[in-house]
């Protein structure tokens, strides 16, 4: 017991002196090379839009330059066939 | 002298309450175009008709066929301006997918769709409500353009 306060104690030490403590987001395209951006995948582009259908900043996705520059483009084409909205404000 | 074959793709997203026969017309437009040049119909899908994400002249509902093929740029040209001009074509794209065709390695991906009887092919439902904001983190899972219902 006594350990286990131990350690609490040093991780707030730890995060009061580097203050603005986050966790490092990975990009998944690039931990995992097997997945590929396609402007067909309706299903995985929907992840990266807001509920507005807004695409995603990469500071909400986590994902690297390279591959928000390529889902960026992705969704574009998506919205274009009519597979994702522009927006989804405005609906009755 | 030699043309630059490149490989692109092409979806045709055509007017949803045509009869079969209308598609078929339309599917031989695009495939005289590849017969003139020398286009080469790599995969051809019909992915039926599904819900638009957002409404195109009044229509809900889209008919969309997917195409990939090898062909120069004068195709691509040529199957633009013939789509532009069409009434019953509601959005197409075309995308250049690769510089270069290794064409000895086209016959294993070739994969050619028959257009299905009506009913087979309704309802594909994608896209329609907003994608409820999941967290990027987790993938992997489900990669299929799927909805929850």
């Amino acid at each position: 017991m006594p350990k286990k306060k131990d350690k609490r104690k040093n991780r707030k030490e730890r995060q009061a002196r580097k203050k603005r403590y986050f966790r490092k987001k990975v990009c998944a395209f690039c931990a995992d090379p097997s997945l590929v951006i396609d402007y067909k995948d309706v299903g995985m582009l929907k992840r990266y839009i807001s509920e507005a259908g807004k695409i995603e900043a990469s500071r909400g996705t986590g994902l690297c330059t390279k591959h928000q520059r390529q889902m960026a483009l992705a969704i574009k084409r998506a919205r274009h066939i009519a597979l994702l909205p522009y927006t989804t404000l405005g609906r009755r | 002298m030699s043309v630059q074959l490149r490989k692109y793709e092409t979806i045709i997203v055509a007017r949803p309450e045509m009869a079969i026969d209308e598609y078929k017309a339309l599917h031989k437009k695009v495939t005289d175009v590849f017969g003139k040049h020398s286009g080469d119909l790599i995969v051809f899908e019909v992915w039926g008709k599904r819900r638009l994400a957002y409404p195109i002249k009044k229509n809900q509902k889209g008919y969309y066929t997917y195409y990939m093929y090898a062909a120069d740029n004068s195709v691509v040209q040529e199957l633009n301006a013939m789509l532009r001009l069409r009434d019953d074509v509601l959005k197409y794209l075309t995308v250049k997918l690769a510089d270069t065709v290794d064409s000895s390695a086209l016959d294993k991906e070739r994969k050619i769709e028959e257009f299905q009887s009506e009913d087979k092919h309704v309802e594909t439902d994608t896209v329609s409500e907003p994608a409820v904001a999941e967290p990027p983190a987790e993938v992997s899972d489900g990669n299929e353009g799927k909805t929850e219902e």
